[in-house]
């Protein structure tokens, strides 16, 4: 029988990615909307994930990472963890690797709301927090579920970063896209098709159910 | 400013059109043959004025690729389990070299304890190509089984997807050791030769996907190169 355990790993990975991806990127997109004064370093610093090839982002993350160098040694001397070959470190990678497909959307989600709106709220005594939680977030509903669904499916389809820094590890890196990746290279391609057909569903159904919602 | 840019795209679409008409191969090789095939190549061309294109890829790759009508003249692989499965009445395997396992490290490791080192303390990540596919990685199971440490070096253990990377995982220092073809140990760090009598020899073969008078000329030219693979730590078969 086939081993569901990469697909498990990889809905786990995509799932924690993206709640805390969420709470980063509210702050981020929130600022980025409203600041008034363009921050065009900050923007490009957040896009720059989507352009670099993931291989090389994975090959920095596991140089800037790693047990030896600086970061990685600050990294586990607070935290205990190690960034390379852990569940921990592909939810760091994913962190960054989807950054800016969570943080575009909420962007521009801010961005279309009406400033009379928050106006409204602000004269009517709401804080800034309660027009937030009560006026945005309701109204940009739709910007949130594709920020959602959006870092979701790209967390979903990362393969250069977790090949880089994973170790292709079972049960703890090895994610479906990996375990394709090596039934590909083993030439057993009905494993690879299962894999496959089974991400694709997924993340089909995901981005089908968005879409049906707006 | 924009006139610059329709210069700019003008210059790339003419660049294009450079066809070349001169003699040319092209050559598939495992990644870990490919610094030495290189080599070869590099040499062959000053003398010969035919031009080699080195792709370079992992054997199961390149299998795919072939097998989809890729247009490679000559396959390098890492065994020889791949040309055979390339090959027909009119092309067969040629075993080209034969390679060697070493424990490789760059830290302070007593290398002369061999494999009873893998499973101290000192060592909490062993970096090897993944034995699934990787032929060194095979042979790296195999040795290992041959020990019978595999089980106890399990926990221990993480995957590259070929040599390379089990190379790399160490050289960044992110894994202790490697296990890797002596051809990558060479030229840094420290390595310790694995005794051969505990995996089955990784005889390399390559195989002629299309006939022609400039394939055979490389070929020959290959065969007379061993000093070259030699001193890159390879062994060539009788």
């Amino acid at each position: 029988m086939y081993e569901w355990q990469p697909i498990i790993l990889t809905l786990q990975l995509a799932m924690v990615t993206t709640v805390i991806l969420f709470v980063i990127s509210v702050p981020i997109a929130y600022w980025l909307a409203f600041s008034p004064k363009k921050h065009p370093w900050v923007e490009a610093i957040i896009l720059l994930p989507l352009v670099v090839p993931p291989v090389v982002l994975g090959f920095y993350l596991l140089l800037a990472f790693g047990k030896s160098s600086f970061l990685g040694k600050l990294l586990h001397s607070i935290t205990g963890l190690h960034f390379v070959f852990t569940f921990e470190g592909l939810v760091l990678a994913s962190l960054i690797y989807s950054l800016p497909f969570m943080v575009k959307p909420l962007q521009s989600g801010f961005e279309s709301i009406p400033h009379r709106w928050i106006e409204t709220a602000y004269c009517l005594g709401k804080s800034k927090w309660q027009t937030l939680y009560y006026v945005m977030l309701p109204n940009m509903k739709f910007a949130i579920l594709s920020a959602i669904a959006l870092s979701f499916a790209h967390t979903v389809g990362e393969f250069g970063v977790v090949l880089m820094i994973g170790g292709s590890i079972p049960g703890k890196t090895k994610v479906a896209s990996i375990a394709i990746y090596d039934a590909v290279q083993s030439l057993d391609y009905s494993l690879a098709n299962f894999y496959a057909l089974v991400l694709v569903a997924i993340t089909f159904v995901i981005l089908l159910c968005v879409y049906k919602r707006s | 400013m924009r006139r610059y840019f329709v210069y700019f795209v003008a210059i790339l679409v003419t660049g294009c059109n450079w066809a070349d008409d001169s003699p040319q191969i092209t050559v598939a090789c495992a990644a870990n043959f490919f610094p030495t095939l290189r080599k070869i190549s590099r040499s062959f061309e000053q003398q010969q004025q035919i031009k080699i294109h080195n792709v370079m890829g992992a054997s199961g790759n390149l299998y795919a690729q072939i097998k989809s009508g890729a247009p490679y003249d000559i396959f390098f692989s890492a065994d020889c389990d791949y040309p055979q499965k390339l090959s027909s009445d009119n092309r067969t395997p040629v075993s080209y070299v034969i390679g060697k396992l070493v424990l490789w490290t760059n830290r302070n490791l007593p290398m002369q304890k061999g494999i009873s080192l893998l499973t101290t303390s000192a060592i909490k990540t062993i970096a090897i190509a993944n034995p699934s596919y990787a032929p060194y990685g095979k042979k790296s199971k195999e040795m290992l089984m041959f020990y019978k440490v595999w089980d106890k070096v399990q926990p221990k253990l993480v995957f590259g997807k070929n040599v390379g990377q089990a190379f790399q995982f160490t050289q960044t220092q992110n894994a202790d050791i490697a296990i890797i073809p002596l051809a990558l140990a060479k030229n840094s760090g420290k390595y310790w030769e694995i005794p051969h009598h505990s995996y089955t020899p990784i005889t390399q073969c390559y195989i002629v996907l299309r006939d022609s008078t400039l394939s055979q000329k490389f070929l020959s030219f290959f065969h007379k190169s061993y000093h070259t693979i030699k001193k890159d730590g390879y062994d060539i078969p009788k």
